[in-house]
This record gives C-alpha cells, structure tokens and sequence, in this order.
C-alpha cells in the first residue's frame, strides 16, 4: 500500500520541474522557436537560488536572484536568436554547456561539491493540507507537497487560459503559424518570441528552484540531469497543447518515480532502473509519431 | 474625381526599373482589371499601393489628397486593402479569429477592459458581417478545414470588417474552381454596388472581360493602354500584353488518335487518405499511342491523389498500373523515369524543381543518373552546363544567368525548364499535371503546342488539368473526375455544357464517344 502511495507522491514530485518545463517552453514552441535552451535555464535558476540563498540566508533573495537570472538569460537567447537570427540550436546549445561551466568553476572557489543550507530542512517548505492529507491515496496526491508544485499544477489552467483566452496567446500563435501574416496585421513579431522566450525562461527558474532549493535544499552540478529535454520530448508528444503536453510531463514524471521506487528494492541492480524514464521518452514518441502516420499511403510523410 | 491615383509611380531595385512612370486611376465604384504577363511588374504596383513596397518616385493620391504608406496597417487605415493569391491566414484558428486578427474585441469588467477576448461577441460581428455582404460561411470553422475559395472569402471579409473602400485582389481565381469563381464574381460585383471600389489583378482574360468596368494593361513595367472593357476584346487585350497576335487556343488538328495499341493503362486503382477514407474509387484509364487524353474536373475531386499515385509519391490499396507492358504499380518516380514516364508535376516549387539550385542542376534533377551527365557518381559540370544551354534555346526559356538559381525565372520559364527536361529525355508517355498554371499566355501557347508535336510523334499524353478550356483543345478523349472516381468520358467536340454537368457530379446516360 505505501509503495503506491510513494509512488503516486514521487509522480507529482518528479513531474513538477517537467511540467514547469513544459508549460514554459510551449509559447517558445507555438511562436516556432525551438528553445533547447530549456535545461540551462533551469540549471542555473537550481544554481542562482541556493547560491544566493546560501550566501545572504535569505530564501526569498534567492527566489528572486533565481528568476532574475534566468530571464537575463532568456533575453540573451532572445536577442542572439530573434533580433540576430542566430541558430536556436547552437544558441541553445551554448547556454546549455556554460551554465554548468560556470556553475561549476563557482564550486571550485568554494572548494566543495555542493551546496547546501545547514540552517534549513527539506520538510520547511512541504505544504500539508488539514483534511485532505489524511485521506490515503488522495492525500498522497494532494498534500505534502513544495509551494511551486501547487502553483505548476494551477498553472496549466492559467496557460491555457493564456494561450487559447487572450490576445497575447493568438498572436504568439500567428507569429509561429504564419509570420507573414503575422507582419501584414503590423504586429511585432519579434516582440512576441521575446516575450513567449521570457515567458520559458519564468518557468524554468520556477522548475530549477523546486529542483534545488524547495526539493532537497542542496545544490549539485548538472542534477537537472536532462529534464528539460524530457520537457522538450513531452511538448512535442503534445504538440504544443498545454493540457495534452502536460499529461505527458506527467507520465514522464510517474516513469521517474517508478524507477526510483524499483531502484529502492532493487540493490546494486538500483541503476539499471534509472534508465526507465529515458526508455519510456524513447517509446512514447515512437508510438506517438506512429499512430501519427498509421495511415499514411503517401510516400516520405508529405 | 479618381477615388485612387497614381502619378509617374516608378519603382527600382537596383538597376532594374520594375515600374516606370505609371500612371493610372480608378474611379469610385468600379471594377478595375489590371492585366499583364507574369513578370510585367503588376505585383510590384500593388504592393506600392497597399504600402508594402516604398515607391523609389512618384505619388499615390487618394482622392485627390497625397498619401504616404509606411506599412499595410497605415493602407488599410486609408481604406485600401489588400487580398493576396497565397491567403495570410492561420490555419489553426478559427474562421471569425482570423477575421479579427489583431482587432480582437475584449471582454469588459465593470466598465473597464479585461484581458480575455469576448468569444461570444466576436462571433456575433462576424455573423453580422456575412450576413452584411451575402456571404456563405461558418465563422466557426477551423481555417484547415474549409476550402481555398472560403479561404478567400475569409481573406475578403477581414478587409471589409476593417472597413476598406478600395479592395486589391492579386490574381484571386488562381486557385479556384470554376464555381467558386462564378461566386468571386458575384461576390464582387455586390461589393461594388455596395459602394467599393475593386482592383483586381489577373492575366485570365475571359474573367476581365465578364466581370470588369475598365482594363489597364502593363507590359515590362509601362502602362501600355487603358480601355473600357466593353470596347475592347479578348484578342485585343492579349495582344497588348504580349506585344503580338497570339493563339489563344491551339487547334488540336492533325491527330491520328489510333484506337490501337495501349501505352498506358491504370487498373481498378484505389487508395486511402491519413484517416483510411478511401479517396480514390477503382480508376480505370487507357492511354493509347499518339493520344492525349484528358482529365477533367474540379479541382480537389482526388486529382491530386492520382497524380501522386501515379508518378510514385503514393502507393495503392488495390489496383494496377501498366506502363507498356511493364508492371509500375507502386514504382518510385525513379523507375518510372527509367521505364520510359515523363512527368510534368503539379506544383513546380513543390514537386519538381529546387528552388535554391541552379538552372543547369535543375535540368538534370531525376535524370541525374543518365550515362552522360554522371560517370561512375561523378558529375560532369561542362556536360550539364551544355545541356542546359541547349534545353534554353531550344525551349526559348528566357533566363538572365543561365547559371544562376532556378528561382529567378518567371512562373512561365521555370515551367519550360521542367517541360524541357522531361521532353528532352524522349519518355513514351507523359503525365502532364496542371501543365499551364501560373504561367504567361505566350509560354501557354508554346507548352500546348510542344504536348501536341509530342502527340504526333505517336507518343501519349495523360493530361491533368483543371482548366477546361485547356482540356478541351488539347485532347483526344476526355475523362472526368468527380469525387474520387471516373464519372465518365467524352468526345472534345461534345459541348462544353455536357462537361460540366459531368463535372458537377451528373451521369449523362447516352454518351456518344
């Protein structure tokens, strides 16, 4: 019984920094900018935030430092990508290798592995709700979990909303759609891949600060561990859907969950099932694109 | 007074003068056709008149008043807007959300705006504004899933909502089926009984002479006459435009159509869409030595699909293809090539040139593997240069660097090219798609009459078109196409009316053929 219960909370615990992923990354994806980017941006809001937690003892400094660099990060990308048109995957790629170059030299300095904050514990940012945590499986779903989490959750309606319910979601749209007629209503398109970047960048702090600060309050180099990739993979499985690329943020959450339930009882054998979630990616987006071009009798897909 | 006129509008990129010195003017409430040959810089005159392009001199008067456009937004604002031949739609939204792109109406909140688009009253101006203009739509329709023609109405009613007086359609039948041009027109005298002043840009002569007030011909960038439509004639236009008497329509005379020897023959073939729909119904066909034969009907009736069948870019559920004697069912367009198929496709950008290649490169594309011009996997450049040479003048493709990428030819060149490249490699039977869209009336008549010498020399032609007209004159036999399946075939010299209630879906039941 408690094993499904662990599972079912690790779901949510593993999905939360996928979905923030998800949901951020989807603007970029609708504007049709592919933002590789989504990892780094995430590693360095893990970085930032206990960085400058662990230096001014203040949490909230270290939120913010967090979601300040990110999108300072967000706009380099948006203006070697956008305003200069410089390749989104090399880009991308760039800011993918030197956040953890850079994180790692700060390391070195400090000559130590990791940081963490002695002054504070892991169970300080969980959330319990009175009833609800009490009532088994649904109180492992709902309670005991870190305030971003239950504002990742809240906010797939909030993106939906955003993206089917106001102007600003229909022109990112256009923009990513049709370009030309985009430019032909006057619209700024470049504006609105900056703001559906900065947008990605937002939510990617928000997925490295649960990671790092809120999850384990300890910070070590490159513990994003390809998640925004596994972001990447659940955007396209959705096609840019928010609900339906959430859903799959979600399985692939449950997939890590599995494998780190399994690897409790598995021994030295505990690795081999750390590769469960990468093997579920790799299937599901098989099986998507197949049901995809199941009946397809034109030949290359065109 | 003129509603809008130019005076001495010129325009130049560089050392090329794409228009020079125009001037025209239209009067409130008419239908104006601006007529030329592809090339002749009508593209480049519109786009200064709806402010896309910035004039190099010259003025723009509205109503007597001097106007500057920095963007299409600033056009529109002075009334004029613009309805282009590819559509600036997302397909993805809805029909009243593409209408309202960028003039979304807010919800309001206790007096004051919020941020979420009021749907339901959006939909309700919408409604008001078909209602308004007789048009036929659903607002609520997703754009990917309507027809061109409702495309374009779409694009039409987007420049009414905002209020236009002046509307410009470039080239607006260019996609169209019969019918839904029949609508256009209609749609588009009502516009101007309405009060709206129409521009219509096109080089279809038979639809300027029914449906405009007044004709402008250009030619190489000058104004080269200005007519009343009902003083003019279809073979004075044409004549101004190319500068010399031309053949409309070629007469297809000295065929020998022997009911001998079958080339080419499609068996029972049927195939299915992405959904298992099946979209093609047991298509039967024989195409006889020295015998075009023609393919009728409106276009999306499963032409496309039978085209992709048959030069190999789909496979068949059921069915056969023969090509002289030789099973091709499923080949690749490869060894269709090789066992002797010519094939002129569809959409040329799409299927049969490459646009960012060269001249030379693109006369060889499908053939590359011909001994001549590849030795051993390597390509021998002075060969392929030579060739293309020669492809040039013999087809008179009119090219200003011949080695330069293909992208710089007029629609009519480009066709040439590919018409060139197929002929030039002697097939036995040619599948000949669309072969004239978008093209000029001089490069019409030469194509039409290269498919009629290739006739004669007692090879076939599988004519797909969805220009009856075209379809009419060249053919032997006809066959018409309607919703997936061959409803039926004719002689050419039936009248045109029988053709049609084929091609509406009509079984004729006595046929003489």
């Amino acid at each position: 019984m408690n094993f499904l219960g662990n599972i079912l909370y690790d779901s949510v615990y593993h999905a939360t920094p996928i979905l923030l992923c998800v949901l951020g990354g989807i603007f970029a994806y609708k504007a049709n900018v592919l933002n590789i980017a989504l990892e780094g941006m995430m590693l360095a809001g893990a970085f930032v935030s206990m960085l400058v937690s662990y230096l001014t003892g203040n949490i909230a400094l270290g939120y913010l430092a967090a979601i300040a660099v990110c999108l300072l990060i967000g706009l380099i990308f948006s203006f070697m990508t956008v305003t200069y048109k410089g390749n989104v995957i090399v880009v991308g790629l760039a800011i993918n290798m030197v956040v953890p170059a850079i994180a790692g030299f700060v390391l070195q300095y400090m000559e130590s592995a990791n940081i963490r904050l002695t002054w504070k514990d892991v169970s300080d940012f969980k959330i319990h709700i009175p009833v609800i945590d009490k009532i088994p499986i649904l109180g492992d779903i709902l309670s005991g979990h870190t305030p971003i989490t239950y504002l990742s959750f809240i906010g797939i309606f909030f993106i939906w909303l955003l993206m089917y319910r106001t102007k600003f979601g229909i022109y990112v749209r256009v923009v990513g759609e049709n370009e030309d007629a985009a430019r032909n209503l006057g619209l700024n398109t470049n504006k609105y891949r900056y703001l559906a970047i900065l947008l990605g960048a937002f939510c990617c702090s928000l997925a490295g600060i649960n990671l790092a600060l809120e999850r384990m309050v300890l910070f070590t180099n490159n513990m994003t561990a390809g998640r925004g990739f596994i972001a990447i993979a659940a955007i396209y499985c959705g096609q840019g859907d928010p609900v339906s690329s959430a859903l799959y943020a979600i399985v692939f959450g449950a997939a890590r969950a599995l494998a780190v339930n399994m690897g409790l009882y598995a021994g030295p054998a505990a690795a081999l099932f750390d590769v469960i979630p990468y093997v579920v990616m790799g299937i599901v987006l098989t099986i998507v694109s197949m049901l995809k071009y199941r009946n397809q009798k034109v030949r290359g897909f065109h | 007074m003129s509603i809008i006129q130019t005076v001495d509008l010129t325009k130049k990129f560089d050392a090329f003068v794409a228009n020079d010195k125009i001037n025209i003017s239209v009067e409130p409430q008419e239908i104006k056709c601006i007529v030329g040959e592809n090339g002749a810089g009508k593209s480049t005159l519109m786009n200064m008149l709806y402010g896309a392009l910035r004039p190099s001199s010259g003025k723009i008067l509205i109503e007597g008043k001097e106007v500057v456009f920095k963007s299409p937004t600033d056009a529109i604002r002075h009334g004029i807007g613009m309805v282009h031949q590819h559509f600036k739609l997302v397909p993805s939204l809805t029909v009243y959300e593409n209408i309202l792109l960028g003039s979304e109406i807010n919800k309001t909140w206790k007096g004051r705006k919020s941020p979420f688009i009021d749907r339901d009253a959006e939909i309700q101006r919408v409604r008001d504004l078909i209602e308004q203009y007789h048009f036929q739509i659903d607002p609520l329709e997703k754009v990917e899933n309507i027809s061109v023609g409702l495309c374009q109405q779409v694009e039409i009613l987007k420049m009414l909502y905002r209020n236009v007086r002046i509307l410009i359609l470039d080239e607006p039948t260019a996609v169209l089926t019969p019918q839904e041009v029949d609508r256009l027109m209609d749609n588009l005298k009502e516009l101007r009984n309405n009060g709206k002043t129409i521009i219509v840009i096109t080089h279809k002569l038979r639809e300027v002479m029914e449906l405009s007030d007044s004709v402008t011909v250009i030619k190489q960038g000058k104004v080269i006459g200005n007519v009343a439509t009902c003083e003019t004639s279809e073979q004075e236009l044409a004549q101004m435009m190319v500068g010399r008497d031309v053949v409309l329509t070629v007469s297809n005379e000295n065929g020998t159509p022997c009911g001998c020897e079958v080339a080419y023959s499609v068996k029972d073939v049927c195939t299915v869409n992405g959904e298992q729909k099946e979209i093609l119904h047991d298509i039967s066909l024989e195409v006889h030595k020295g015998e075009i034969l023609g393919i009728a009907g409106v276009e999306g009736n499963g032409q496309s699909e039978l085209i992709k069948v048959l030069t190999g870019l789909m496979t068949v559920t059921k069915g056969k293809v023969t090509l002289c004697g030789s099973d091709v069912t499923n080949a690749w367009p490869d060894e269709l090539r090789k066992k002797g198929l010519g094939i002129i496709p569809e959409d040329r950008y799409a299927q049969g040139l490459c646009r960012d290649m060269t001249i030379p490169e693109n006369c060889i594309a499908g053939y590359f593997g011909n001994h001549e011009v590849c030795k051993s996997g390597v390509l021998h450049g002075r060969t392929i240069r030579r060739l293309a040479d020669s492809y040039i003048e013999k087809y008179d493709i009119r090219v200003a660097d011949p080695e330069g990428e293909i992208s710089q030819l007029s629609g009519g060149n480009a066709q040439k090219v590919i018409i060139a490249r197929e002929l030039e490699n002697h097939p036995k039977v040619m599948i000949a798609c669309q072969p004239t869209r978008g093209v000029d009336i001089g490069s019409i008549e030469f194509i039409h009459k290269q498919l009629l010498k290739f006739r004669n020399e007692g090879y076939s032609v599988l004519l797909i078109s969805s220009e009856l007209t075209e379809i009419m004159s060249l053919s032997d036999r006809i066959a018409v196409m309607y919703k997936g399946a061959i409803i039926g075939e004719a002689d050419p010299s039936v009248p045109v009316e029988e053709i049609g209630l084929l091609m509406a879906g009509a079984k004729v039941k006595e046929r003489t053929a």
